[in-house]
């Protein structure tokens, strides 16, 4: 039995591995084990599979991950995604996540003015700050203050 | 009933242009479902084309173990839109409307799986448009990750990020 797997990989599976892989569940660890190891340990770790109850997705490809988390917006980046879980955050710490700011869609928010443009300003000087350098295209609007932008100047 | 929709499909696919390929390439989904696509299609599905050149051509059935006969047709629907270079703004809104999170996540292993990058970016955004603005215990669930951060980190990272933890939108009851 042959199964193709990303990056041309050809892989020959014993077809009892093969059966296995009709529920679907225990399929999706088969893939991401296949993907992040060798040919031999393949044949090993599938012997060793656990039945999950839920894909796990933080065994996705790392890249894979960012590719999502790339297309939140700042604010959603900072206050949310970074804090879920241990490699979360250590993705978040890229600075490549931070090549872009885009900070114009947050006016949905139910704060007092004042309050809630201190924060998208505190939000924004965290970003730039992870960007180190990296920083490419900002997009922000009703709290550029001259600190700032000289914050964002100076980076 | 998987009959009808891969002739439906069928129907839809645009004229293949290389004769040397014309045979209809059959993917197998976990369930056993044979679905009949143009060789076109197949080459949106890099994984499905690999295995193809790998054998050269020899061998026109598939197994995709890790897809179900549920999604596969979504899969197939958007290889062919986008073959016929029909992905619009409203051909997306659409598509994804069919969809509850369940079925977007499902799509996405599959996009990933078969390595269709038009579909994964897409798919990518529509998850992330999801997640956008719920709270932190809202993500976690959606992507059923636990919270494995030692209390020391965590609360460490609270004290770091003290001025987020407010302002996100209430956790909506759609969670699959």
């Amino acid at each position: 039995m042959k199964l193709t797997i990303h990056q041309n990989h050809v892989f020959i599976v014993n077809s009892k591995y093969f059966n296995f892989s009709t529920n679907k569940t225990l399929s999706f660890c088969f893939t991401f084990s296949i993907m992040s190891s060798s040919c031999l340990s393949l044949v090993m770790e599938i012997d060793n599979l656990e039945i999950t109850a839920d894909p796990n997705w933080l065994e996705l490809p790392r890249d894979i991950t960012m590719n999502i988390l790339q297309r939140l917006d700042t604010v959603a980046l900072v206050t949310s995604a970074s804090v879920v879980c241990p490699l979360w955050w250590n993705i978040c710490k890229d600075p490549h996540m931070w090549t872009t700011i885009d900070m114009m869609n947050n006016l949905s928010l139910t704060h007092s003015e004042l309050a809630y443009s201190s924060r998208l300003e505190k939000i924004c000087r965290y970003a730039v700050d992870r960007s180190c350098g990296h920083l490419k295209d900002i997009y922000i609007k009703s709290f550029g203050t001259d600190g700032v932008l000289l914050h964002i100047a100076n980076r | 009933m998987a009959e009808e929709v891969s002739s439906q499909m069928n129907s839809l696919s645009i004229s293949e242009t290389n004769p040397s390929s014309s045979a209809t390439i059959s993917l197998v989904s976990g369930d056993d479902i044979v679905f009949k696509v143009e060789p076109t299609i197949a080459k949106e599905m890099e994984t499905v084309q690999s295995f193809i050149d790998e054998t050269d051509g020899k061998i026109t059935t598939i197994p995709l173990p890790n897809i179900s006969s549920h999604d596969l047709p979504y899969v197939i629907e958007y290889c062919e839109k986008s073959i016929a270079g029909k992905i619009t703004k409203e051909f997306e809104a659409e598509f994804v409307k069919k969809l509850n999170n369940e079925e977007v996540k499902e799509l996405f292993l599959a996009a990933n799986y078969l390595n269709i990058k038009k579909l994964l970016d897409f798919l990518s955004q529509v998850i992330a448009d999801r997640i956008a603005n719920k709270s932190v215990e809202y993500v976690r669930r959606y992507f059923g990750i636990e919270n494995d951060f030692t209390p020391e980190e965590e609360a460490k990272l609270r004290e770091e990020l003290a001025w987020t933890f407010t302002g996100v939108d209430p956790d909506d009851e759609d969670e699959n």
